[in-house]
């Protein structure tokens, strides 16, 4: 299946703003490839969300990664370029590289998103943006489709609390972004800049600061989501208590303007972390590897202890083999299949959530996906 | 199955040499792997033998491994870190 790469150019955020789509999926733009999954054919994935490395130097409170963990081996710049060199030939359309590990601290890093971008895939990279100073930032912005800063508060001292650093990270992390909203008006690039806060209930009070430092920091969006858990709520995530919180959040919001949006992860949010779908099929579209080079359908399955999903190690045996494996299409059948439940057996709100609702529903006749007509949405490669 | 001994016998009969039986949480079947595997073999194994447990004694029956804790020394030294009003 040949691969239809977006230019970054053919789409600008200064342009086409309002074609931002963070609360929802662009999976009916791949239509090609939902036919030819129905069709029965071994599908490459549309988007690969990765992580280059485990480790990270925050220790946020609500860091899914910490129960992620697994076999560790170390992706080398000779493994991820032979994993891009794949990724590209069996069609992936873009990588993210988010996940669950900060990839702006492995030595390939730069690489990655560079090769990626010369062999035609869509890159995005998620960071604290700590590492991402001046000088890495002029190397890997014009690369990039979008780079999403995660940074869950809006005043100093409570950034260092709820992301477990010292105060002064802030300073410096405001700083880079500054540097790359610099970088990104003088060279005109089409990268989107944003910021991301991952909302505990209990941290309510840095809404609107953190609504207030995107647009003073002159980023292209603030998003504003709920936080994951695992099947037994081992984060402690009441989701019962977002609704206390939906005045603040809808004031947030006002704060958008032309240049500038506040997103609320909406349907995630009001969902209080219940699926209506008891299939998965979204993994073959969107499927995600750990820092660790583990190949696993979702990252809610990264932990060792659901060793039962995981399908293969990028470290070990060469992506492409992986995916052309029968093991690769034991575990997607399997998750599609009538044995697998994913209301009963899966954390909450995973990165799949909102291609399995399209696709469960496309499959159940209740809402078929059709073309997708007018503008072209930013980020299309990342469903 | 008339009690949770018999349920463990019957899973040790049918359990893959490769496997350990670690104990029984209600309906998840706690194994260990004895052997090194490549994450493809370990994974199918696991895989095949909640198939063949489901299809053998309980439709309901999962396997998995001993949950593995976070290695990131950083994070385990921080996390709890709470917010005082």
């Amino acid at each position: 299946m040949k691969a239809k790469h977006v230019p970054h150019n053919v789409v600008s955020v200064a342009d086409e703003h309002a074609g931002m789509i963070l609360d929802g999926t662009k999976i009916d733009w791949h239509l090609d490839r939902v036919k030819a999954w129905e069709n029965g054919e071994r599908i490459a994935p549309i988007t690969i969300d990765m992580a280059l490395t485990r480790a990270c130097q925050y220790s946020c409170g609500f860091c899914y990664a910490m129960l992620q963990e697994n076999d560790r081996s170390v992706i080398t710049q000779e493994v991820i370029t032979n994993f891009l060199e794949d990724s590209a030939r069996m069609g992936v359309r873009a990588i993210s590289l988010v996940s669950d590990g900060e990839s702006t601290l492995s030595s390939a890093f730069e690489h990655t998103v560079q090769y990626g971008d010369e062999l035609g895939i869509s890159m995005a990279v998620g960071t604290n943006a700590y590492a991402v100073t001046k000088p890495k930032a002029e190397k890997i912005l014009k690369h990039l489709t979008y780079l999403r800063v995660n940074f869950s508060a809006g005043d100093r001292d409570r950034y260092a609390q709820i992301m477990g650093v010292r105060p002064d990270a802030y300073d410096k992390v405001c700083q880079n972004i500054r540097d790359m909203v610099a970088i990104k008006k003088r060279d005109d690039l089409p990268v989107t800049l944003g910021i991301q806060m991952v909302l505990m209930p209990q941290d309510g009070d840095q809404i609107l600061p953190f609504a207030k430092l995107g647009k003073e920091l002159g980023v292209d969006y603030a998003v504003i989501k709920h936080c994951s858990d695992d099947e037994y709520g081992t984060l402690g995530v009441d989701y019962g208590k977002y609704a206390s919180l939906y005045e603040q959040l809808r004031e947030a919001e006002s704060i958008s303007t032309d240049n500038y949006d506040v997103v609320i992860k909406w349907s995630k949010i009001e969902e209080e972390g219940k699926r209506s779908y008891q299939r998965c099929y979204g993994p073959p579209f969107l499927i995600q590897i750990s820092g660790s080079g583990l190949v696993a359908p979702c990252g809610m399955l990264f932990n060792e202890r659901y060793a039962k999903f995981h399908i293969g190690n990028i470290c070990e045996n060469r992506w492409w083999d992986i995916w052309q494996s029968e093991r690769y299409w034991d575990v997607m059948g399997y998750l599609g299949s009538d044995d697998f439940n994913a209301q009963q057996m899966c954390g909450t709100l995973c990165l799949q959530h909102k291609v399995n609702e399209a696709l469960d529903q496309h499959v159940e006749g209740k809402r078929k996906l059709t073309p997708a007509s007018g503008t072209q949405p930013l980020h299309i490669n990342f469903v | 199955m008339s009690n949770s001994a018999d349920l463990s016998n019957h899973i040790k009969g049918i359990l893959d040499p490769r496997l350990e039986l670690e104990k029984i949480q209600g309906k998840h079947v706690i194994v260990t792997v004895k052997e090194k595997l490549s994450t493809a073999d370990r994974g199918a194994l696991l895989l095949d033998t909640e198939k063949r447990l489901r299809k053998q004694l309980d439709a309901k029956l999962e396997v998995f491994l001993e949950p593995k804790g976070d290695l990131n020394k950083l994070r385990f030294q921080l996390r709890g870190v709470g917010y005082e009003s």
